[in-house]
């Protein structure tokens, strides 16, 4: 009678266990649904956009940013890379003017987004490889902490490196130095009393700074939305020949995106195609 | 004694559990293992039935208004023009073109969805697989929209054949580098997908398409080697893109960053926007 009682426990224990296989969803927060962030035009969004923004530049790189937004004044992209259909790149793709979405597995978290490509988090333990390919999203290590000890993590830590460029911040040009070796920190979690709020604490290391630059960014969720794929390169009116951004015009011709811009060389045609 | 040896046992599978327990966000054992990278089969030729060659000789069963469209894009690719092809203006392939899969691809297996990711012009498929019925309107994507389910083919247990509808396109698209899909964008492609039987580390996609530039369903198997410790990079198709498209006409950009034809004869771009007098 005692042993089947016995076997009763075991069983009892081991349906427990394969409960908690099934379960283990429980053991990673739930970030299900999809989420966008706001606004969009800037990098610190407790700040006003361009100059606004007092980015911590050096002055070689404040000195980049002011020939970005002359150039803007005057019609131009500036140093937009965007304007090419360039990815946003680490670490303004996390500003998420479009939709993006969390597959957690133990192992790696994806970020899959509707206009960038997709983040690859590894959450495996892994070490920082001693070569890494340059990539507009950079590498990105994890881990995950259970920072009020219930049992289930609720933040996600993130180092990011490798990047390549061009890159800047956000649409004003605010650059990122061009020996692309920033390092990109980010802890992302739920809002505390708002679980359908989401901050992403970005600090940002780079040589184009004169100290890190840390912003948070405010994510909210959306239970229904259906991803889908923001092309860029679909509408895109800009026409890149050379160093010059020209427009498309809407009976298809190519116009200046500026007064006074000059027509693109046209030195491989014969003259009397000119 | 007999059931102390049960005992035994059922504590020994327990054991067993629990170090799995944190690891299995569901249960994987009732899913296929098709993780890792997968590389298209044969590694290099761009046509959509690899076990024909490229060109005419695909025997594509098109519509006559079709075969026309495909012979005038022939004709198109012989003076240096781009054809049908879409994808030179960085226009992402779509499906079926997709599953070509000219750059690497990764599986992500939920069970509500699964994801297919094409390195490619980073395409994105997500097959739902959680039941759901077609929406009443479908946002066009040259992804297009799909559904798909599971099934256990061999009644083991496990889910071995991942069975997808995908509708709701939109285009241009191609089968290819120049076959071309209908303008009504009517496509519905089905496809199966599983392991080689023999070879785990073969995926083949069976992938029937039907459309109105084709007089009857054309199915054709793809299939994909896998690697197992993969290196993934990114393909930003706008990062080295020479092609320049100005309204119809395309152009190249040379080496030295000037526009010029890409065909013999080709008339510079019109720049009636231009104040010449001043430039």
């Amino acid at each position: 009678m005692r042993e089947w009682k016995s076997i009763g426990v075991a069983v009892f224990v081991t349906m427990l266990a394969i409960g908690g296989a099934q379960a283990a969803d429980e053991t990673y927060p739930d970030w299900s649904g999809t989420w966008r962030g706001r606004p969009p035009n800037k990098w610190d969004p407790s700040k006003p956009p361009g100059l606004g923004q007092q980015a911590p530049l050096t002055p070689e790189y404040q000195a980049v940013l002011q020939a970005s937004l002359a150039d803007q004044a005057v019609g131009g992209t500036g140093s937009d890379p965007y304007s090419s259909c360039l990815p946003n790149a680490m670490p303004r793709m996390m500003t998420a003017i479009f939709s993006f979405e969390f597959v957690i597995l133990p192992n790696i978290t994806y970020i899959l987004f509707e206009s960038s490509m997709p983040r690859r988090v590894h959450t495996d333990g892994r070490d920082w490889p001693k070569e890494i390919e340059p990539a507009f999203n950079g590498n990105s290590i994890g881990k995950w902490i259970d920072t009020d000890g219930d049992g289930r993590f609720d933040l996600l830590e993130i180092e990011t490196r490798g990047f390549k460029g061009p890159r800047v911040y956000d649409p004003s040009g605010i650059p990122l130095h061009r020996d692309n070796q920033s390092i990109i920190k980010e802890r992302i979690a739920l809002d505390k009393s708002d679980a359908n709020v989401m901050r992403n604490e970005i600090t940002t290391v780079d040589n184009a700074l004169t100290r890190p630059w840390t912003v948070t960014k405010t994510y909210r969720r959306q239970r229904n939305h259906v991803m889908s794929t923001n092309d860029c390169n679909e509408h895109n009116q800009h026409i890149t020949i050379g160093k010059e951004i020209y427009m498309l015009s809407a009976d298809g011709l190519l116009m200046p995106q500026k007064k006074d811009q000059r027509p693109p060389d046209l030195r491989y045609y014969s003259r009397a195609q000119r | 004694m007999s059931h102390r040896r049960c005992v035994g046992f059922l504590a020994s599978i327990v054991a067993l559990m629990l170090p799995l327990a944190p690891a299995c966000a569901f249960d994987d054992a009732k899913y296929p293992d098709w993780k890792g990278q997968w590389i298209r089969l044969p590694p290099t030729g761009g046509q959509w039935d690899p076990t024909k060659p490229p060109g005419r000789a695909q025997a594509a069963p098109f519509t006559p208004e079709y075969q026309a469209i495909y012979e005038a894009g022939v004709r198109d690719n012989t003076v240096g023009g781009h054809g049908n092809n879409a994808t030179p203006t960085c226009t992402p392939p779509g499906m079926p073109r997709a599953m070509i899969v000219y750059e690497p691809m990764e599986i992500i297996i939920r069970p509500e969805i699964t994801y297919i990711h094409i390195e490619f012009m980073s395409q994105f498929r997500r097959i739902y697989t959680d039941g759901r019925a077609w929406p009443a309107t479908i946002d066009p994507a040259y992804a297009g929209y799909s559904i798909g389910h599971w099934e256990d083919t061999d009644g083991d247990g496990r889910f071995d054949t991942l069975v997808v509808e995908t509708r709701g396109m939109k285009g241009p698209r191609t089968f290819d580098g120049n076959m071309p899909l209908h303008q009504d964008n009517e496509t519905i492609v089905q496809e199966r997908i599983h392991l080689d039987r023999a070879k785990a580390d073969i995926l083949r996609d069976d992938i029937t398409t039907i459309d109105h530039a084709l007089t009857r369903p054309w199915t054709v198997t793809r299939s994909y080697s896998r690697e197992r410790n993969p290196h993934w990079y990114e393909y930003p198709c706008g990062e080295n893109n020479e092609h320049v498209f100005i309204g119809k006409e395309n152009y190249l950009r040379s080496a030295d960053g000037h526009l010029m034809p890409a065909r013999k004869g080709q008339a510079p771009p019109d720049l009636r926007y231009f104040n010449r007098t001043r430039n």
